[in-house]
């Protein structure tokens, strides 16, 4: 049987996009989903494509209606979009392909929106209550301490950002393989990096609070 | 049938993982997909062994036996991660089941060797970091082993530091984080690891990159 895929022309593949909500996070993490983002790594596929795919090595495979609910939720947080139908001949019904908004996810940990929710004071009260108990010359007050955490995140992830923006090509190609558990190390390990090379970013606000 | 629960356990709020066996057990990437669904069910309370039989199947890849799941708990229990919390029992039985509980809400674990960075995991994500590093500074990438050490170095002294916090003032850290959810309780030790990291370091950055052969950028 003769199948044609037609792509959407307007859909594109971001080479990278970054990742600042927690919950889009946690569904790369989940073991539910992470599968479907790996297989449309490939190119778009149809949902029945997206299954026999998903189950191949599956002792337990998935019902079509549970793998249709999770693209439906990657879809809902826009991890995935519809990138074009593919229609056999002689059948009306054509199928929605899936495929990936970007070609691989970075995530932030503590983003510029978070610096802007009462989540934030919360949690910068806590730090600072347990940094009474580390010996440091001076004690910050709570303000300079959001500032100086303010300025150690955003600016530190800005910088990433920046990296990523300029070089999107060639670090999309290099971690278009791995694993988004691998990822997280990846920026991690670059965090504590860049933090090294920039003690610029910091210092000031550093020295006004503990020294 | 009503059942009863005899819980003669409250779980720590903190746990500071600094023994090899112990920080090995969970945080190898080999052994993470065995262990850690269980002790993420575990967050909602103490569970007896059919209730995680059947929520660990829920959530797991592969679905996994009574028996391969009762030894999973009885690793987690000689780590001492996990703890029988008490028993429980339903009208007309003579016997009980355990309910297992984790022992902390959270684990802290602290590196104590490089076992972990001689994972093919860490190791494939040290070396795309080069790559990055590389076209961050506009520099050649670093020795990757002198990276490796760089890396593991500060992550470690700065663990080292918020560890030795949590465990010699684990009652007052207690109290402090009394009502806090993992997902804050993660944030707060990611913050505290960052600032111990430009505290402890940032007169030595310039040493540190000096051994890598990059220079501090301006």
């Amino acid at each position: 049987m003769n199948t044609k895929e037609f792509l959407d022309e307007k859909y594109t593949v971001k080479p990278l996009q970054i990742l600042d909500d927690e919950s889009l996070i946690t569904l790369l993490d989940d073991p539910k989903y992470a599968p479907i983002m790996r297989i449309l790594r490939e190119k778009p596929f149809t949902i029945k494509e997206i299954r026999a795919r998903y189950n191949a090595k599956r002792k337990k495979p998935k019902e079509e209606v549970t793998i249709r609910q999770h693209i439906k939720i990657l879809e809902d947080s826009g991890l995935i979009v519809k990138a074009g139908q593919s229609i056999t001949e002689g059948k009306i019904a054509a199928e929605n392909l899936y495929g990936r908004s970007a070609r691989f996810y970075f995530p932030v940990i503590l983003s510029e929106s978070f610096w802007e929710s009462d989540e934030n004071q919360f949690i910068t009260e806590k730090v600072l209550q347990i940094l009474n108990f580390v010996e440091t010359k001076n004690k910050p007050t709570i303000e300079s301490l959001r500032k100086l955490l303010h300025s150690i995140y955003s600016k530190t992830e800005l910088e990433i950002a920046q990296v990523f923006e300029k070089f999107e090509e060639e670090i999309s190609e290099s971690l278009s393989d791995s694993p988004f558990n691998e990822i997280r190390h990846i920026a991690n390990f670059m965090m504590l990096l860049v933090l090294l090379t920039n003690s610029s970013i910091y210092k000031t606000d550093l020295e006004d609070n503990f020294y | 049938m009503e059942t009863r629960d005899l819980i003669s356990f409250t779980p720590k709020n903190v746990m500071v993982i600094d023994q090899k066996k112990q920080f090995d057990l969970l945080f190898l990437p080999k052994n993470v997909q065995k262990f850690t669904p269980i002790l993420r069910i575990l967050r909602d309370g103490p569970l007896t062994l059919k209730e995680l039989e059947y929520k660990y199947n829920a959530i797991a890849d592969e679905p996994k036996k009574k028996n391969t799941i009762y030894s999973y708990v009885q690793d987690l229990e000689e780590a001492g991660y996990v703890t029988k919390a008490g028993q429980r029992i339903s009208p007309g039985h003579t016997f009980c089941e355990w309910l297992y509980d984790r022992t902390a809400k959270l684990f802290y674990p602290v590196i104590v060797s490089d076992e972990y960075f001689k994972s093919k995991e860490a190791s494939a994500a040290l070396e795309k970091t080069r790559e990055l590093l590389s076209l961050y500074l506009e520099q050649p990438a670093p020795d990757f082993n002198k990276l490796k050490d760089v890396v593991f170095r500060t992550n470690q002294q700065a663990q080292r530091v918020v560890g030795d916090v949590f465990s010699k003032h684990s009652d007052e850290i207690a109290e402090i984080t009394k009502d806090l959810s993992f997902r804050q309780l993660d944030k707060i030790c990611n913050v505290l690891e960052m600032l111990m990291v430009v505290l402890h370091f940032q007169d030595k950055s310039g040493d540190l990159l000096g051994e890598l052969g990059i220079g501090v950028k301006t």
